[in-house]
């Protein structure tokens, strides 16, 4: 625990071969009881100094934040870091910058390490934006002369250059954020470590800074993240480690180990039921969804048999009919399923009908509305949504399954992956009364084009997400384009 | 737009668990080179605590003076009511005070320089990669600069009551190393224990007013009683103060072995608190607020 807090510079050595990041057997314990903690440390202090060690057994009260975790990081990778909360991400960070002390296991970093663990440290509230960009360069380890020539692209980046001589303390918290991501990022690390501080900001900030560590990753740079929202994680990320309580249960694709996480996090409120029980079950057997390219949607956690294909590592594969969610009196209605199939397609298809089918169970009769959102593949953009409810026209919800059906008679989506979200509500409160996709994985599901023709393509080199049916009245036939009348 | 494929050696870091005390001696040199490393940080958070304590002050650095002057004002109150007896003296009463409070004072923020610096600068020391001594060492600057600033005040008061300091004076700076030595090794012992119970903090101010009626800053030693005893042989800040005072003043008494063994136990306690801080402080850190 002693070990270095700074980096110690060694001689020069071949590094294209050698892991920027090595951890093995890297373990944390801590208390659960405040008062009991202050005692062990005290007696932890009397222990360091003498050379005796056996730290490996765990007093009463005390749990392992992490243990047993090995893992490495080579030069241009990009590391997601994913479990639920108190998996121990945060604190395998820490462990990682050194910020926390090992309880076993080693650590081994290479290269300038700047961890965006908290944005504006060592920030002074009444000193100005400026003076606290130098501060905080210092404390993330970059001294004043070396900070001089870019002050100014940092002032620029963070875009508060109007109010960077006022003091701190007047700055609203998204302005405090751009200052201190600015600063960081402008540090030029090997390894850049960032936790959760992408929550902060406004959208508009939390997009740059996504740019940024794309562009940060694209000049060769090593990312370590760990993100409250998977769907980051496979958007910027490579590998994947999912944590479990304290725990690292998976180390491969990101793809994989979002898809693990969510059916962990379903799991946390599941029961094991054998599925012989259900005699008669409405509730139709997943379907792997088929997104037309001959291959099965993977990503469909829901159809459990085709998520098991996955390379994931599940601790104890179960199988698929036990994770079902059960019902309580708190939530005596689950959303098991959606599905968007097409009408009479073999395949969904811009233009052509589809058929929306929510699936539900209940232990209560209730009147009710239900409805969807269909959303881009990275969940940040809802295209449209339908539901009834709030319009008067409503269903009933009946104990035991429910199946509800919405036609869109033309489906409006331009081809590509598409995820679906979507709940059943009281009538007369329009509260929730169960959702899919928003706590847990939505529904991932493809739209192929109807014909293949240039127009389909251009729609697709645009990234467009809807086909509108449109009329242009002022145009004649055979009118060259660009040429006024 | 920069590559960050580097051709320079990578700085490595490695971390363990070990107790540094299994190698004294790596732990020193590991110490150094830490500090040496941190010397940016210290230097912007020794700018930064200056600036800013001043910055919703109108009469700034005059705060830094303030128990020094009150100290003195009611020491010459009492004197002048007969309730303060300090014998003969070789200069006039207010500089005698002023010299005893200037070190005094000094000794103090010394002493809590590490105690303060690691409550409040806990989320910095847990969150960010610096070594923990880097707070002390930064609020031991601004003692310093203090220090500056009171000697300022006996420089003038020497003026004032028109006493030939001697040259010896240059080498107060000495006595003022000492002195702060004793003081931050105290306090980095404390500092984490004060981390895990206020109880450290809380004590401190009570044992500390004892401590000051057991040195010779107001008044000389009796020479009788186990008051005496305890202030001329057991308190070592005795020691260094009569023997910096000595440098301005001569004449106030103490002796040579007395003053020795006051400075090795000093640097003693003030390595002693830096090698515990560092192995107490990633303990205590754990605890911290984050």
């Amino acid at each position: 625990m002693t070990a270095s807090t700074l980096p110690a510079f060694t001689a020069p050595q071949a590094v294209e071969s050698t892991y920027l990041i090595e951890a093995e057997g890297v373990s944390k314990k801590y208390c659960r009881n405040f008062r009991k903690s202050l005692s062990y440390a005290v007696r932890d202090i009397l222990r360091s100094l003498f050379p005796v060690k056996d730290s490996a057994i765990l007093r009463p009260d005390e749990f392992w934040a992490v243990k047993d975790v090995s893992f490495t990081l080579s030069r241009g990778d990009s590391l997601g870091l994913i479990g639920q909360n108190g998996a121990g991400k945060s604190t395998l960070l820490k462990l990682l910058t050194g910020q926390r002390g090992l309880t076993a296991g080693k650590v081994i970093m290479r290269g300038r390490v700047v961890g965006l663990t908290e944005l504006g440290l060592g920030f002074d509230p009444v000193m100005s934006g400026r003076e606290n960009a130098y501060i905080n360069a210092a404390v993330l380890g970059m001294p004043r002369a070396k900070l001089d020539p870019i002050i100014e692209d940092i002032i620029d980046f963070a875009g508060i250059r109007e109010f960077i001589d006022s003091a701190v303390q007047t700055y609203s918290s998204g302005m405090k954020a751009r200052l201190g991501f600015s600063v960081a990022t402008h540090l030029n690390p090997d390894i850049l470590i960032v936790d959760e501080v992408l929550a902060v900001g406004d959208l508009a900030f939390r997009r740059k800074c996504v740019e940024h560590i794309q562009g940060f990753l694209r000049r060769g740079g090593s990312l370590l993240l760990v993100a409250h929202d998977p769907y980051l994680v496979q958007t910027i990320c490579n590998r994947c480690l999912v944590m479990e309580k304290g725990r690292l249960i998976f180390d491969g694709g990101s793809v994989e180990g979002v898809n693990l996480h969510f059916e962990l996090g379903h799991a946390g409120r599941l029961e094991a039921i054998p599925g012989s029980t259900h005699p008669g079950s409405a509730v139709p057997s997943a379907v792997p969804v088929d997104t037309g390219d001959g291959q099965t949607d993977q990503r469909n956690w829901l159809s459990a048999s085709s998520a098991r294909k996955g390379p994931a590592v599940s601790p104890e594969p179960r199988p698929a009919d036990s994770l079902r969610p059960i019902l309580t009196d708190e939530d005596p209605i689950v959303v098991d399923r959606l599905e968007v199939l097409p009408e009479s397609d073999p395949v969904l298809m811009t233009g052509r009908s589809a058929i929306v089918t929510i699936f539900c169970r209940s232990q209560i009769t209730v009147a009710a509305g239900w409805g969807f959102l269909i959303c881009t593949a990275d969940l940040l953009t809802c295209i449209f949504s339908c539901s009834i409810g709030i319009d008067g026209r409503s269903v009933v919800i009946q104990p035991g399954e429910n199946r509800f059906r919405c036609r869109i008679p033309r489906l409006p989506l331009c081809p590509g992956n598409y995820a679906i979200r979507g709940g059943v509500s009281d009538l007369s409160t329009s509260m929730a009364l169960a959702l899919l996709g928003f706590q847990d994985a939505p529904h991932f599901f493809a739209v192929k084009g109807a014909h293949v023709d240039k127009k389909s393509n251009w729609h697709a080199l645009l990234n467009d997400l809807v086909s509108v049916p449109v009329e242009w009245p002022d145009t004649k036939p055979g009118t060259t384009v660009g040429t006024p009348p | 737009m920069t590559l960050i494929t580097r051709n320079e050696s990578l700085p490595v870091a490695v971390y363990t668990l070990g107790s540094g005390l299994n190698s004294p001696f790596a732990l020193i040199r590991q110490l150094a080179s830490d500090s040496l490393r941190a010397r940016h940080v210290i230097q912007e958070m020794f700018k930064r605590d200056l600036t800013s304590q001043y910055r919703q002050s109108l009469l700034g650095v005059l705060f830094s003076l303030l128990p020094t002057l009150a100290t003195t004002a009611w020491a010459i109150l009492f004197r002048s009511a007969h309730l303060i007896n300090v014998g003969r003296s070789s200069v006039p009463y207010p500089f005698f005070v002023l010299c005893g409070m200037m070190i005094w004072a000094t000794f103090l923020e010394a002493m809590d320089a590490p105690i303060s610096g690691v409550l409040s600068e806990q989320s910095l020391l847990s969150k960010a990669s610096i070594p923990p001594e880097a707070v002390t060492f930064a609020r031991l600057g601004q003692v310093l600069f203090n220090f500056g600033i009171k000697s300022l005040v006996v420089a003038a008061a020497a003026v004032y009551y028109s006493i030939h300091v001697p040259w010896t004076a240059v080498l107060v700076p000495f006595g003022v190393a000492l002195i702060v030595a004793l003081g931050a090794g105290v306090g980095l012992i404390l500092a984490p224990l004060n981390f895990l119970y206020h109880d450290i903090s809380k004590a401190l101010p009570v044992i500390t007013t004892f401590w000051f009626f057991l040195t010779p800053i107001i008044f000389v030693s009796p020479g009788q009683g186990i008051a005496s005893v305890i202030m001329d042989k057991i308190n070592p800040v005795t020691q260094i103060l009569m023997a910096t005072r000595d440098l301005i003043f001569p004449g106030s008494g103490g002796t040579r072995a007395g003053l020795i063994a006051a400075s090795l136990f000093a640097l003693t306690l003030f390595f002693a608190g830096l090698i515990f801080h560092r192995v107490a402080m990633p303990v205590v850190l754990d605890r911290a607020n984050s």
